[in-house]
C-alpha cells in the first residue's frame, strides 16, 4: 500500500502529542480509505492513483483519519473534569468535514487525468422510480 | 559533572488536578494499546487466512477498576470456537500464541504510549 498521506501531514495538536506508533496505525487507516474511496469512485486498480495525492483528497485524508482516532477514544476522557468530551467533539467535527469534502472528490483527481472543469464536479441525482 | 535542578512548584491544589488527568490519559492510552495489540494478533501471526473469521474474532478491548486500568485481548468463542485450538494448540498442531506474541513483540510501543501519555498527563496539569 503506498503512503499517500504520512503522518507529518496531520498538524492536530492533540493526535499529534500520542505516540508514533498509534500515529502510524490511524494514518495507515486513512491510506486505506483513500484506496477504499478510489474503488468506489471506478479506479479499479489502485496503482493507478497518482502520488503525491490531490490536496482535496489529502485534507479528507487527514480527517479521515482523525475521525478514525476520535472514534476509538470516544469516552476516555469522559470523568468529572468539568467539560465536554473532547473526542466527541473532535469526532463530530472531522465527520462533518469529510461528509463536505467527500463529494468534491472525482476519479480525475485521484488518477491525475484532470483536463476540464467538469472533471472536476460530481453531480448526484436520486433516481427514483414510480 | 553536568547536574540539572528542577524546581517544580508543585502545589497541593495541583495533586487532585494530576490525579485526575493520570486517569484520563491512562483510559486513552490503554484504548490505544488495546486497539494496537488487535491489530498486530490479527496481522502478524503463523497460521494462513481462509475466510478472515479468526481474524474477526480476534478482539481487544479495555476497561477500568478504581485501581487498575486493565486490557484484554481474547478470542471471541461465538465467532471462532477453534481459535483456542490454533493459539495453544491441538494434537499435532503447533501452538500459535499469536496473541501473546503481539503483545511480547511491541512491548516496547506499548511502554512508549503509557510513557508519552503520562507526559501529557503533566503538561495537562501545569498548562
Amino acid at each position: 500500500m503506498a503512503d499517500y498521506i504520512t503522518k507529518d501531514d496531520i498538524t492536530n495538536i492533540n493526535f499529534n502529542k500520542t505516540s508514533e506508533s498509534v500515529r502510524d496505525l490511524y494514518v495507515s487507516y486513512a491510506n486505506k480509505e483513500i484506496e477504499d474511496l478510489a474503488e468506489r469512485l471506478g479506479v479499479m486498480d489502485v496503482t493507478e492513483i497518482v502520488t503525491p495525492i490531490h490536496y482535496k483528497i489529502k485534507k479528507w485524508a487527514i480527517n479521515m483519519a482523525l475521525s478514525l482516532y476520535s472514534q476509538d477514544l470516544i469516552g476516555a476522557n469522559s470523568i468529572d473534569i468539568g467539560y465536554v468530551d473532547l473526542y466527541k467533539d473532535m469526532f463530530e467535527r472531522s465527520q462533518y468535514l469529510i461528509n463536505q469534502q467527500q463529494p468534491d472528490i472525482t476519479y480525475e483527481m485521484l488518477t491525475g487525468t484532470v483536463t476540464s472543469r467538469s472533471d472536476r464536479t460530481t453531480s448526484f441525482g436520486r433516481v427514483v422510480r414510480g | 559533572m553536568i547536574s540539572l535542578n528542577v524546581n517544580l512548584t508543585f502545589r497541593p491544589t495541583n495533586l487532585p488536578r494530576y490525579q485526575e488527568f493520570v486517569n484520563k490519559r491512562l483510559n486513552e492510552a490503554s484504548k490505544l494499546i488495546a486497539k494496537l495489540i488487535e491489530r498486530y494478533a490479527q496481522e502478524e501471526h503463523r497460521y494462513e487466512h481462509r475466510t478472515g473469521t479468526l481474524k474477526s474474532a480476534t478482539k481487544s478491548t479495555s476497561y477500568s477498576t478504581a485501581t487498575k486500568k486493565i486490557i484484554s485481548s481474547y478470542i471471541d468463542d461465538g465467532i471462532a470456537d477453534y481459535g483456542k485450538y490454533i493459539s495453544k494448540g491441538f494434537k499435532s498442531w503447533e501452538p500459535d500464541p499469536f496473541i501473546s506474541d503481539a503483545i511480547q513483540n511491541h512491548w516496547s510501543e506499548i511502554m512508549a504510549i503509557i510513557d508519552r501519555h503520562l507526559e501529557m498527563a503533566l503538561n495537562d496539569t501545569f498548562n
